[in-house]
């Protein structure tokens, strides 16, 4: 068995008062696995993920990261783990104003001095990491492409590439395929499982596509109303437990 | 030339032109030093303001708001009838529209104080000058962002309502007018918002409202009263500006308002338009004769002014009046785009954000003149005076066009930066900063060409450039004089102005 390199520990988090999001949630993603959320909308799926990288905080419980303590950090502390934390956005989260290379050179800026990151002076072998991030997902020879003129799949390559640039060893993906057509969705999905295989990179995935889920992932933890219904490898996933998680409230 | 080296020489280019500027102006960076407290010595004046003066204040005061919203409103809708009268579409005869159009271009080139200046010489002192100076300056400008506009929508719908025979008037108003309006109205709103800015001022060449107090109690040293009258004007800065924020939101729809609140506003809206047309009532003397002189005066410029290479003639003053505005735009953008940051309610918590907000707006209430004579305190007449009076008005109006382009950035990449554990200011330089390129660098290109026309302005108080002898040929009925300064200006304005368009292609 893996180390734990994700975890979550008895966490709740609400939005407004009396509307809980999360509702003591306790979750561990082994390192180099690739996991997928499955749930009806308002789960708390997108939460749950950006709990990982800072941008939600807890109102109880404890978030882990690398084997340490992450919700308490603060500062440089916090800043470090969050580097070893990528993700990929459903809207892409690009500046469409920039290229393509200097979209993945943000990946970066967590590494680089002050100084550098402000002249945008970045050293050579950044440079040289962001072009093969480009190169690995296809789109070599673009780097001075501006973003915005990208389509919706090239968009989302460009920031996986920002995310390797990153040098992150966890890679959370939050609906990184729900704006982009089968194929396009399928492919991209192809590159994170051979990042996960090649590289050794932990995946965190939410879906509202539950097909893809299974297809993809190792492990699918379904969530409903802010609680963890059921989790396991997907083959002990059956229509029952589907119907279960999706089912209406009359 | 590579493409990799264009920015290069960009940076050069701007640098040997901010070294040569500041040589011309007589940068003098000891004296600012060594008498740089000398700004505050007006200000600390100024307090406290005499209230007492509160009353007879009002008055003008109103008068300054009728006329701006009189002159707004008048140049508006001329300018709806400019825009369709400019485009091709709506007026496919070229021999009335370029001539129109070079009209509008000339018209734009000369400041409100200077139209304002005519108007007293036309239809005499009072109110009625302002308010034509200012109808003619928002017609100009409208007339131009109308017909730039009209010519970006999409005509499909119009040319197949054309085309089923509907006619080509009734196929713009029910295709093109819809589309055109609302940022139609936007743009007459932001130009409300200055025109009772620039109302406050016209009063300085007798053309109504509060600038003639403002005039008096300055040449009378009053400043407990001069005082009293800036917070008037701060007053009414803040309740236009704001009325004019939410009008903007109503027609953006993110405000939506019940059908009644439509209505009665509408009907608030004409009544005080109504009342503020009682502003056109003439008051003094004036006639075709000064209409005659000075028609003459601008058709045959006096040529040994323009060609001439002497300290006192245009090509050299034009130069002079290029770099103050130059560095006014150059230093006032680098510090509002700090103060703009200070004051982004998307970056920074509102309570912060709301102290820098209130500051800019007081920096934006003073009139240019009043700020030229505060710096003449420092460095005496000339045209460092004007340079660091520009500076300090850039300042305001540029951190406001900055600050409305930072509020309206996509803030998610500026998010996912920080969730990769990128720092504050690496993923501000690196997600926000790209985005505002583009409208950055319009807000500064449009900043230098108002900033050619304020240099007029200062001619006033003697703070250097054209303004000085331009406002003496006008004074002392020297028309071929000042028609050649005049002439000097628009060339001036719209070789920038070509520049700019140029610069932002």
């Amino acid at each position: 068995m893996n180390p734990t390199v994700l975890e979550l520990k008895a966490v709740s988090q609400a939005y407004e008062k009396g509307h809980p999001i999360l509702q003591g949630v306790s979750l561990s993603v082994p390192q180099g696995s690739f996991v997928s959320l499955i749930g009806p909308s308002g789960a708390g799926k997108t939460t749950l993920l950006r709990l990982f990288n800072g941008m939600v905080r807890p109102l109880s419980g404890e978030v882990w990261v690398e084997g340490r303590r992450f919700d308490t950090l603060k500062g440089k502390w916090r800043r470090q783990v969050q580097q070893q934390v990528g993700m990929i956005f459903q809207d892409f989260c690009l500046v469409e104003e920039s290229s393509c290379l200097e979209n993945v050179l943000c990946g970066a800026l967590g590494r680089i001095s002050l100084w550098r990151a402000l002249w945008g002076n970045f050293p050579e072998r950044e440079v040289q990491k962001a072009r093969q991030a480009l190169d690995l997902v296809g789109l070599g020879g673009r780097e001075d492409t501006l973003a915005g003129s990208l389509s919706g799949g090239q968009k989302q390559r460009v920031a996986i590439a920002r995310t390797l640039v990153q040098e992150a060893s966890v890679i959370l993906a939050d609906e990184p395929v729900a704006s982009l057509d089968p194929g396009t969705g399928k492919a991209i999905l192809e590159l994170l499982r051979q990042l996960q295989e090649t590289q050794g990179l932990t995946v965190v995935m939410n879906s509202h596509n539950v097909e893809q889920a299974m297809a993809f992932s190792q492990q699918v933890v379904g969530l409903r109303q802010g609680r963890i219904l059921f989790q396991g490898p997907a083959d002990v996933w059956d229509e029952e437990k589907l119907r279960g998680l999706y089912r209406r409230d009359s | 030339m590579t493409q990799r080296y264009q920015p290069r020489m960009g940076w050069i280019l701007l640098l040997g032109l901010t070294a040569g500027s500041l040589a011309e102006i007589g940068w003098d960076p000891a004296l600012l030093g060594e008498r740089g407290g000398r700004f505050f010595d007006i200000a600390r004046a100024m307090l406290p303001p005499d209230w007492g003066f509160f009353r007879e204040a009002a008055g003008p005061l109103l008068s300054t708001v009728r006329m701006s919203l009189a002159g707004s409103f008048l140049g508006s809708s001329l300018g709806l009838l400019g825009a369709v009268l400019g485009s091709r579409w709506t007026n496919p005869h070229s021999w009335i529209r370029i001539p129109f159009l070079c009209a509008i271009q000339l018209l734009r080139t000369v400041p409100a104080l200077i139209l304002a200046l005519l108007c007293t010489f036309l239809v005499g002192l009072g109110s009625l000058a302002g308010t034509l100076a200012l109808t003619l300056s928002t017609f100009g400008v409208m007339t131009r962002l109308g017909y730039e506009d009209m010519e970006t929508l999409d005509w499909k719908t119009a040319r197949a309502l054309e085309a089923s025979g509907c006619g080509r008037g009734k196929a713009f108003c029910r295709a093109l007018l819809p589309r055109l309006l609302p940022g139609y109205l936007t743009n007459a709103l932001y130009l409300w918002e200055s025109n009772v800015r620039q109302a406050a001022i016209l009063g300085y060449v007798g053309a109504g409202g509060i600038g003639l107090l403002l005039n008096q109690q300055l040449a009378w040293r009053d400043y407990g009263r001069v005082g009293t009258l800036l917070v008037l004007l701060y007053g009414a800065v803040l309740v236009s500006e704001s009325l004019s924020e939410a009008l903007r939101k109503v027609l953006r729809g993110q405000w939506r308002l019940r059908s009644w609140m439509k209505k009665g506003l509408s009907v608030l809206g004409l009544l005080l338009l109504l009342g503020s047309l009682g502003t056109l009532e003439p008051a003094g003397n004036g006639g075709m004769g000064a209409a005659r002189a000075m028609l003459e005066g601008l058709l045959e410029p006096d040529p040994s002014l323009l060609f001439s290479l002497e300290k006192d003639a245009v090509p050299w003053l034009l130069g002079e009046t290029f770099c103050m505005a130059f560095l006014g735009t150059l230093g006032g953008g680098l510090a509002a785009g700090f103060l703009a940051l200070a004051s982004s309610f998307r970056f920074l918590p509102v309570g912060a954000a709301l102290v820098p907000r209130l500051v800019l707006l007081g920096i934006r209430t003073v009139p240019v003149f009043v700020y030229g004579l505060m710096w003449l305190r420092v460095t005496g007449p000339g045209p460092f005076a004007g340079t660091l009076t520009l500076l300090v008005c850039s300042i305001g109006l540029l951190a406001k066009r900055f600050q409305i382009g930072l509020d309206s950035t996509d803030p998610r990449p500026f998010a996912a930066s920080r969730a990769m554990g990128t720092g504050w200011a690496a993923a501000f330089r690196w997600t926000v900063l790209p985005q505002l390129k583009k409208s950055g660098a319009a807000a500064l290109l449009y900043r230098l060409d108002v900033n050619l026309r304020e240099a007029s302005i200062l001619g006033l108080v003697g703070a250097g450039g054209i303004g000085t002898p331009l406002i003496l040929a006008l004074q002392q009925y020297k028309w071929q004089e000042a028609g050649a300064f005049l002439w000097g200006m628009a060339a001036l304005v719209l070789a920038v102005e070509w520049g700019s368009e140029r610069c932002r292609r």
